[in-house]
């Protein structure tokens, strides 16, 4: 049996499958080049210790700020895309009994204290004794309306030391039912800032991300 | 007559070409996965350079030569470095010894002979995987050349296959790694290709209906089975599946009634020279721990603390199993309750990192849908298939069985490893639809000629015509643009 291919298999098909093929590489390559890719444009530990931290109360909350100083230039970039999510990465300690976690994000600008966002969830939705990504897409759609980032350029105004971005983990619950954390020598939590790049400018962050 | 579809002369170069661009996307993925984000990747390369360095194989529970430290996110962190417990020692030496070599070269030549941090050049040791998976790639094609005839007629559905696979998005990623998986994948292709060759190939004897002898085949077999339990022992299960096949296809091919002499000679070849390749590791584990399968669950790989000195360690299994945040659930309510089906779907398709990130929920839908259509495709070839239409190869070679066999002996036993260890340690949501991969033939075949057959119809262009092969094409382009959203949504967000 004959197969259709086969019989009008020739020279200029191959060149033509080849030719194609390789269009189609080329494109995608380009694709990939300017595609957008969510990219961490700030990482760092969220608390120097590193030791399980908890119970998790209001007395005793979570916090940890970046100086902008620190933060890319990219966090408030000229064209105003910003950054587009926050995301906390750490693992819970023998979480005991549900209670609500106030997850909140501030500014200190000129001694100031801003709020940004929060949300609000219980604890029992996080997994116990394992890893879990707290994800905060921007901009916050909550009690505060729009994040203040969208059309906000910081560009014009010098930082100071005491300029920062900061990270609160607050619980209604007391010593006995609330979450602990880890932030020991392997568990410690990761605040990333992430924002869209096109690939092709994503690729400085990773090259320094890599040493 | 051959059986086998006489060739277009293009259809190498157009294998050459698939490979090749996987070759190159595949030199992407191990520039992007950063170091130490693969499955155990840190403990593969400390199991390679203690072998090295010790001029001898590791043991379970001992310090690695390696010093090696990690942050948060399981990436190298000089400032913690320190001697750790090897906890995958149990691992036959293999795929270490086939990379030494390179090892000590890349070591001599670009390190001077001093640089332990593996940080700058484990890119080149990746490089050897992508290798091994290209020679994967390769002899998929040419076993599924030996397919052909009875799982489509269509040239491009060898491409395909072979396309379905070079852009699953969870083999891409182990094939750019360093990782002993893939030289068991690689050996699985070579292997199932010789038992094609075997069953399928030019040297069947028409007169009977039936594979004709192929003597040399047996030590060929022989030495595969060897060298894939000398790799991994999740390799194990193709013995099984060698011993049922063999059964199988020379079941009455005997010149007469009674014992089947030649084919238990043939047995003994194979099984023979495999155990001669492979034993002596196994006899080691015996004489070292106690048992041939030493931490069969991988209680040490995160539990090393509670090693002890070789022997012992199986009676530890249930003091973890009881542990374990799912102990005491029913086999049918955890499968559900827990989700460890679902789970384990997904992991086939894609498992990321050391936090075992999965694809994202569309693509997941996706490719459950795809499953689906596969399977309705199958389901409609099946209805509409006139009786008694099947070919004398059908009849005689059963190629449904050669592809199935190997998949449930892999499947089985796979799936009952990783729900032990998923049931004991289920917090870690191990589960590793990887350990499937050396069955990614039977799995590419399923979803292509599935895919295949739901467009097949009576005219010329929907039997094997430009129609099934534009059909093909499609295929192997939602698989491409899977793998690019792979790229862009998930791998370079996790990790950057």
């Amino acid at each position: 049996m004959k197969h259709y291919l086969v019989k009008n298999s020739n020279s200029k098909t191959f060149s033509r499958l080849v030719a194609a093929i390789c269009g189609g590489v080329v494109l995608f390559g380009l694709l990939f080049l300017f595609y957008p890719v969510r990219i961490t444009v700030y990482k760092t530990l969220a608390a120097g210790n590193r030791e399980p931290f908890g119970p998790i109360t209001a007395e005793h909350p979570l916090e940890y700020c970046i100086p902008f100083t620190k933060l890319d230039l990219d966090f408030n970039s000229a064209n105003g895309v910003g950054i587009d999510s926050i995301e906390f990465l750490t693992a819970t300690y023998q979480r005991k009994n549900a209670s609500t976690i106030t997850i909140t994000f501030y500014d200190l600008f000129n001694g100031q204290k801003k709020l940004l966002g929060s949300q609000i969830f219980s604890s029992a939705i996080l997994p116990d004794n394992s890893y879990f990504l707290i994800y905060l897409p921007l901009p916050f759609k909550g009690a505060l309306g729009a994040s203040p980032y969208s059309g906000v350029s910081y560009s014009d105004t010098p930082y100071s030391d005491k300029d920062s971005f900061c990270f609160s983990w607050t619980s209604d619950g007391n010593a006995e039912n609330s979450a602990t954390v880890w932030l020991n020598e392997y568990h410690e939590p990761v605040f990333r800032v992430k924002r869209s790049l096109p690939f092709y400018r994503a690729l400085d962050y990773i090259q320094r991300a890599k040493h | 007559m051959d059986r086998r579809i006489k060739k277009p002369f293009w259809g190498l170069g157009l294998i050459g070409l698939i490979i090749g661009i996987f070759f190159i996307k595949e030199l992407f993925w191990a520039y992007l996965v950063p170091v130490w984000q693969a499955p155990d990747e840190p403990a593969h390369f400390g199991y390679l350079q203690s072998m090295y360095k010790q001029k001898d194989f590791p043991i379970l529970g001992e310090a690695t030569f390696t010093s090696l430290g990690f942050d948060s996110m399981g990436r190298p962190d000089p400032g913690r470095n320190a001697p750790y417990v090897n906890w995958i020692a149990q691992h036959p030496p293999l795929y270490y010894l086939v990379l030494a070599p390179i090892y000590g070269i890349i070591e001599m030549f670009l390190m001077g002979g001093t640089v332990i941090d593996p940080v700058n050049w484990i890119f080149y040791l990746r490089i050897f995987s992508i290798l091994l998976s290209c020679v994967t790639l390769f002899f998929i094609y040419k076993t599924s050349d030996y397919l052909l005839t009875v799982m489509g007629q269509n040239r491009f559905f060898s491409l395909a296959v072979v396309g379905f696979i070079a852009f699953l998005p969870g083999f891409s990623y182990i094939s750019a790694l360093l990782n002993n998986d893939n030289l068991v994948i690689a050996l699985s292709s070579i292997l199932f290709y010789l038992l094609a060759k075997r069953y399928y190939g030019a040297a069947q004897d028409k007169s009977k209906n039936m594979p004709a002898p192929w003597p040399r085949s047996d030590w060929l077999i022989g030495l595969i089975l060897g060298l894939m339990a000398l790799t991994k022992i999740t390799a194990l299960p193709f013995w099984i599946a060698v011993f049922v096949l063999e059964l199988i296809f020379f079941k009455g091919s005997a010149e007469k009634k009674g014992v089947n002499h030649g084919e238990i000679r043939a047995l003994m070849r194979i099984f023979g020279l495999a155990i001669l390749i492979s034993g002596w590791w196994y006899i080691r584990n015996w004489y070292l721990y106690g048992t041939i399968f030493p931490d069969l669950s991988a209680i040490t790989a995160h539990h090393p603390e509670l090693l002890t000195k070789y022997s012992g360690l199986d009676a530890l299994f249930p003091e973890i199993m009881g542990s374990g945040a799912k102990a005491g659930t029913s086999l049918w309510g955890f499968i559900f309750d827990q989700n460890f089906l679902w789970q384990y779907f997904k992991s086939f398709w894609g498992e990321f990192g050391m936090f075992m990130v999965n694809l994202g929920s569309l693509q997941n839908a996706g490719i459950l849908a795809l499953v689906i259509v596969a399977g309705l495709g199958h389901l409609k070839k099946y209805l509409l298939k006139p009786k008694n239409a099947q070919t004398e190869a059908q009849v005689a070679l059963k190629p449904w069985v050669f592809l199935l066999i190997p998949f449930l002996c892999v499947f089985v036993t796979m799936s009952w490893k990783l729900f032990q260890i998923y049931s004991g340690r289920g917090f870690l949501g191990a589960n590793h639809g990887r350990y499937m991969y050396s069955v990614l033939l039977p799995v590419a075949y399923f979803i292509v000629s599935g895919f295949y057959s739901l467009f097949q119809g009576r005219k010329q262009a929907f039997k094997t015509g430009f129609v099934l092969t534009g059909v093909l094409i499609t295929l192997v382009f939602l698989c491409v643009l899977n793998e690019f959203f792979t790229l862009t949504g998930i791998i370079i967000p996790e990790f950057y």
